[in-house]
């Protein structure tokens, strides 16, 4: 118990009116089952509290502003409410561009789903689109699904999304259907009603054989808040990917300063299943993206990349955990983070390999770019290994601009800002080739342009 | 079978303390060491703030609890702990010159090994050092440290805790509190160690704990290469060893550390061995000094250890070379942390880790730029070999960097034996064992090349004979 309190920060003051205004906050269309799942999601939370640094798995992510002043769950608002709406039309209609039609365009507003704000005309057909409450009502056994994610990995924060999201939404694709567009994600963050607390959940079940891109981007308007005041983003994209599907998400956070980022993506790989999972974090004062696979199915493949700009006083926080819990699965990961000014980045990757995990090929690979004297970075790529035949790699490096390239660039002329842009340019660029869509490389390469 | 041939049991009449912690237990030691005040007060204050500590739990290692009140803190051979000790080495108990003469250290006058000075710890105290003539002459100090806190106080008193304080960690607390024994090195200035220093641990009383303590300092542009051996009697119940060593090394001094560690791993149902729990840091003080750990460690049930090396002078080097081989149900959480305060400072870690049957083998290590180090530049390269589809290799490196032109690079690979080799050098008549044996050397060949030679050829040795039987 003693130790316990250590590791915790206390929850019990976390959300202002406690337990009974976040029932209050729930969806009308939340069936018994649910409100029971989700209680208990509360009371775990509850009773487990917020990790302190000295969880190992928080070592670089201190949460203590997180208990300074409780948070209300944010409220579902109207177009007609959004003050600031208007202004953040560049940061919300860029997208990559798309050979055919443009695909759908569902909008999370301050964490709730937005029907009315929504571009559903191109919606998929043979593609499911529920909230995660009717989709329970209609088939409750969805809630064992539900339950499942929580077996790759559970912690505060899921545990937080399951009680207290505000929008929740299932995409279930058929089986067997490609879909030809993109599906996109917006969550549009604008100042609301004080502390806010605002939690999306997304479920993603790809049918055995089926396809599907998937862009989610996180922006908001600009602005800057004090840590005691700053509200919170909590989301969770759950991903099931059933044999033979493929799956390729991007994954674009571009909060402003007023808030703390915090999202989750768990997926489960079953066999012969694809999926190319690609990162981009660009913003928010302190930011954490955790990402949890599951190579479940053998011949399983998740090719997982990365970057990471940490600037200002930013925190950028990255985790991976990819367990290999069958022969034959493979896994890549490449994260490369570039640190300037007083910006703190944190990358922990771990690699697990099961005792009957044989013939399994997973690398890692983390490179960081020090900008300035006061930037840090923090690295620890891990291995756990329980197989024997099996080849896992990892490396990681910490670096800056190296002179003698930045030597070279202005002997032909280049100013030094201007060498220092190209060099660094070049350094992420290789991340971004690792994606298998022209387009989405040259958008990535335009979004990545601002921060260079 | 793997045969431990260290196994054995010297019988000999000893003078032990009951098992039992507490002041008196700690006042008693410090009155027989004959220990100058401050001393017992250092270790008084050391026991209270252990006493409050928590035990770690966090390495990748699992062990019931262990019982500190259930454990003996002194036990010495009889004659030694009467208050004269013996002249010379030839006037020790015969009983103990066969002990080591059987562990391949002779320590008697006309045998003992030329070139290397050994000082023999037998449990709690330490029974002898050989070669003090040359020694003296080039004003080396290598002793006991008990002797060296009535000889040389002063030196002591500076140095002693001043690398490890006792606050760093639980078990380097429970040492401060009741170290018995250890050696205490001191190079004066300008001087290379003419012979090579070399201290051989062995436990051999029944529930005795080995708290030894060891502190080396090289004074400006002094050298001096040190070994370190340790083996113990089989028995079926665990043994706490929780040592402390301190490195000091001034302007351009250099320390070379190398340690074999065989201490007794237990049976094949992981019954019994070693519980190795040691805090091992070296301080690079002066400027372009050089601090170089190397370790084999092929024994103990648990080892739990990370010789690290604090940077503090500008261009300052440190290094760490290991080999860790685990087998049966064998659990060893390993690694280093250089810590890079001075500006050019350098530092290469070099690690390889072998797991064979029911094994688990764990580096762990952590890279730190602190925000003064200019220029700091560091390699690690981290690689581990699985022998058999039920042991386990795991990798743990942290990497802090506060310094942006600082260089840090981190490399690990984790596979298993190659069975291209394997078959080739099979074809070649060579049988499977010693195939194995031969391609593990391999792997292990850029740490074993950090050995002086002698210990070289017995680490290689070593290695073949854990290998044994342990084909996957």
């Amino acid at each position: 118990m003693l130790m316990q309190q250590k590791n915790t920060y206390p929850t019990k003051d976390f959300l202002l009116g406690g337990g009974e205004s976040l029932e209050r906050s729930w969806s009308q269309k939340t069936g018994p089952e649910l409100r029971h799942w989700k209680t208990n999601q509360w009371q775990k939370f509850l009773a487990q509290g917020l990790p302190s640094p000295r969880v190992e798995e928080w070592k670089y992510t201190d949460l203590s502003a997180l208990v300074k002043k409780p948070f209300q769950p944010a409220m579902a608002s109207e177009e007609a409410q959004l003050s600031e709406w208007s202004k953040g039309a560049e940061d919300r209609e860029s997208w990559p561009e798309e050979q055919g039609e443009p695909g759908p365009t569902l909008v999370f507003i301050n964490g709730h789903w937005s029907q009315s704000l929504s571009d559903l005309k191109a919606w998929p057909q043979q593609v499911k689109l529920l909230t995660i409450e009717e989709a329970l009502l209609q088939d409750p056994s969805r809630l064992a699904h539900l339950e499942n994610f929580s077996q790759i990995y559970e912690d505060a924060f899921s545990r937080l999304n399951g009680a207290a999201w505000g929008g929740a939404l299932w995409i279930e694709v058929d089986p067997q259907v490609k879909v030809s567009q993109t599906v996109r994600i917006l969550h549009w963050n604008e100042p609301g009603q004080g502390r806010e607390l605002r939690g999306s959940r997304v479920v993603l079940w790809l049918g055995e054989q089926s396809e599907v891109r998937l862009v989610e981007k996180f922006v908001g308007s600009s602005g800057e808040a004090k840590d005691s005041d700053s509200s919170m983003v909590n989301s969770v994209l759950d991903l099931h990917l059933s044999a033979g599907s493929r799956l390729r998400s991007l994954q674009i956070q571009q909060q402003p300063q007023w808030l703390f980022h915090f999202s989750q993506v768990r997926a489960r790989l079953e066999k012969d299943s694809h999926w190319e999972s690609f990162s981009l974090t660009q913003g928010g004062r302190r930011s954490r993206l955790d990402l949890y696979a599951d190579l479940i199915g053998t011949g399983a493949e998740a090719l997982v990349n990365g970057l990471y700009f940490a600037k200002d006083k930013n925190q950028s926080d990255h985790r991976t955990l990819i367990r290999h819990l069958s022969p034959h699965s493979q896994s890549e990961q490449l994260y490369k983070g570039v640190v300037g000014e007083k910006g703190e980045a944190s990358f922990n990757g771990k690699i697990y390999i099961a005792p009957q995990a044989q013939q399994v090929a997973s690398q890692q690979l983390n490179k960081n770019l020090l900008l300035s004297e006061t930037a840090e970075v923090h690295s620890k790529p891990e291995l756990e290994v329980y197989a024997d035949n099996v080849k896992a790699n990892h490396g990681s490096a910490v670096g800056q601009v190296n002179p003698d390239q930045l030597f070279y660039l202005m002997s032909r002329g280049l100013r030094r800002e201007e060498a220092t842009q190209l060099l660094i340019q070049g350094f992420v660029s290789d991340v971004i080739f690792k994606l298998e869509s022209p387009e989405w490389q040259r958008w990535l390469q335009s979004l990545v342009g601002r921060s260079v | 079978m793997k045969e431990y041939k260290y196994g054995f049991v010297t019988d000999i009449e000893t003078d032990s303390l009951g098992k039992g912690l507490n002041e008196d237990v700690i006042r008693l030691i410090s009155s027989k060491k004959k220990e100058p005040e401050w001393m017992l007060e250092y270790r008084l204050k050391a026991f209270k703030h252990w006493q409050k500590m928590e035990e770690p739990r966090w390495a990748q290692v699992s062990y019931a609890p262990i019982d500190f009140q259930d454990i003996c803190y002194y036990s010495a051979p009889k004659k030694q702990s009467e208050t004269e000790g013996p002249k010379s080495l030839d006037d020790l108990d015969p009983e103990l010159l066969k002990t080591f003469e059987r562990l391949g250290i002779p320590l008697s006058e006309q045998k003992r090994i030329s070139g290397v000075a050994v000082d023999a710890v037998f449990d709690s105290v330490s029974i002898g050092t050989t070669h003090q003539e040359i020694l003296k002459e080039h004003g080396v100090v290598f002793c006991s440290i008990s002797e060296a806190l009535q000889e040389h106080p002063e030196i002591v008193k500076k140095y002693f805790g001043s690398v490890v304080p006792y606050a760093d960690n639980f078990y380097a607390a429970l040492n401060a509190a009741v170290f018995t024994d250890g050696s205490f090195v001191y190079i004066p200035k300008g001087v290379k160690c003419p012979v090579d220093l070399s201290t051989y641990f062995r436990i051999n009383a029944r529930d005795t704990g080995q708290f030894e303590r060891t502190l080396i300092v090289a004074e400006e542009g002094s050298y001096v290469n040190y070994l370190e051996g340790c083996t113990a009697p089989m028995r079926d119940n665990n043994q706490l060893h929780a040592a402390v060593v301190e490195l000091v090394a001034l302007e351009r001094a250099e320390i070379k550390y190398s340690t074999v560690q065989n201490w007794y791993s237990g049976d094949q149902e992981g019954q019994g061995g070693i519980y190795n729990f040691v805090t091992k840091r070296g301080k690079c003080v002066g400027k372009s000094s050089k601090i170089s750990w190397t370790q084999v460690e092929a024994g103990s049930a648990i080892t739990w250890k990370y010789p690290s090396v604090i940077l503090q002078g500008d261009d300052s080097v440190g290094a760490f070379y290991s080999v860790a081989l685990t087998h049966d149900k064998m659990q060893a959480d390993t690694g280093t942390k250089m810590i890079h305060v001075g500006k050019n400072t350098k530092s290469t870690i070099i690690s390889k880790g072998i797991s064979t049957d029911q094994s688990v083998n764990s580096y762990r290590g952590q890279v730190k730029m602190m925000p003064s180090a200019q220029g700091a530049r560091n390699f690690s390269q981290c690689d581990s070999m699985l022998v058999g589809d039920q042991s386990a290799a795991n990798t743990f490196p942290y990497i802090d960097v506060k310094n942006k032109t600082a260089v840090v690079e981190h490399e690990a690979s984790t596979s298993r034996i190659s069975e291209d080799q394997l078959f080739y050098l099979q074809s070649r008549g060579l049988n499977m064992e010693e195939s194995i044996a031969l391609l593990v050397n391999g792997f292990c060949k850029e740490v074993f090349k950090q050995l002086p030679l002698e210990f070289s050829v017995e680490a290689v040795k070593l290695i073949e004979m854990k290998l044994e039987n342990s084909i996957g």
